[in-house]
């Protein structure tokens, strides 16, 4: 009976992973990445926010140019994006390549679509006369969005690298592709109201 | 009930953050309409925000399997963060800090 019990304890599933670093998934790297990335971010959310403290009539006016759908479209277009390449994570553990790759492919093309909206944003608020010099909420505005949307740039060019790994490292690259994306995500659900519904 | 019991957890997930996502829409101003969302419209935003994070950390980042100590870590960041904005939102809301 008790060989049969070490037996199971043995075979642990295979969503059971080890503890301490080994228990996140994907390449370490990425991880100590992200942790920076959340860093960095928060510092610069508390900055705006104590930023918008010391002058809140500009920021409000800043603010009423924004479009808050359009900011509401796009984090419905980043979690689903993330929920394709969350899917595209599975399907490689499950050995379903062909279906994993095409996940990842989708999530970066959904992706693409954040792109587009914000550079219909950009383009009004820039078409209106303003600009990262106009004020500080601008410039706080252009620098917040401006550093995640390279994000969202560099998480698509990554998805897509993924999506081509040999089988051999197919799901440690997914896994990998795929947290920078949650990262990304995980950063524009706090950047949304933060940015654009608060007042 | 049956629905929701033949959709995956991560399938959830997507739709938890699609719909918290819809409420937030209840928030977003058109041209130079609505005043302050007030302390307590800033403490519903950041908390549907940190329901959110919670999700993709948990679910699309898999921190639910990733042991406890993480899970603590990452959600404790967020509540930390989203914390810190709502306290400098409130304090300057109640004129304790900002322009005089």
């Amino acid at each position: 009976m008790a060989d049969i019990e070490m037996t199971d304890l043995e075979m642990a599933g295979p969503d059971e992973r080890a503890s301490g670093l080994a228990a996140l998934p994907g390449n370490l790297m990425m991880w100590i990445l992200i942790f920076s990335e959340l860093a960095v971010f928060g510092a610069a959310f508390i900055g705006f926010a104590v930023a918008r403290v010391l002058d809140p009539a500009t920021f409000a006016a800043g603010q009423a140019h924004l479009n808050g759908t359009a900011g509401a479209l796009n984090t419905m277009v980043l979690v689903t994006s993330g929920y394709l390449a969350a899917r595209g994570v599975a399907a490689g553990r499950r050995g379903a390549v062909a279906q994993a790759r095409r996940a990842m492919m989708m999530a970066a093309a959904v992706g693409s679509v954040f792109l587009a909206v914000k550079a219909m944003e950009y383009s009004a608020t820039l078409g209106a006369g303003l600009t990262i010099d106009t004020n500080t909420f601008f410039t706080l505005y252009f620098l917040l969005t401006g550093f995640h949307a390279l994000h969202v740039v560099l998480g698509i060019v990554i998805l897509l690298l993924v999506s081509r790994s040999g089988p051999e490292t197919l799901v440690e690259n997914l896994e990998t592709g795929a947290a920078f994306w949650h990262m990304v995500d995980l950063v524009w659900v706090i950047l949304y109201p933060l940015v654009y519904l608060i007042r | 009930m049956t629905f929701l019991k033949k959709i995956d957890r991560l399938t959830l997930s997507w739709l938890v953050l699609i719909g918290l996502t819809l409420v937030t829409l209840l928030f977003a101003r058109h041209g130079d309409a609505g005043g302050s969302v007030g302390i307590a419209g800033a403490a519903l935003l950041l908390a549907l925000a940190v329901t959110k994070g919670r999700e993709i950390l948990l679910h699309y980042l898999e921190l639910d399997q990733a042991g406890p100590g993480w899970r603590l870590a990452m959600t404790g960041w967020l509540v930390l963060l989203c914390g810190v904005i709502l306290l400098v939102t409130a304090a300057g809301a109640l004129g304790w800090i900002g322009p005089h």
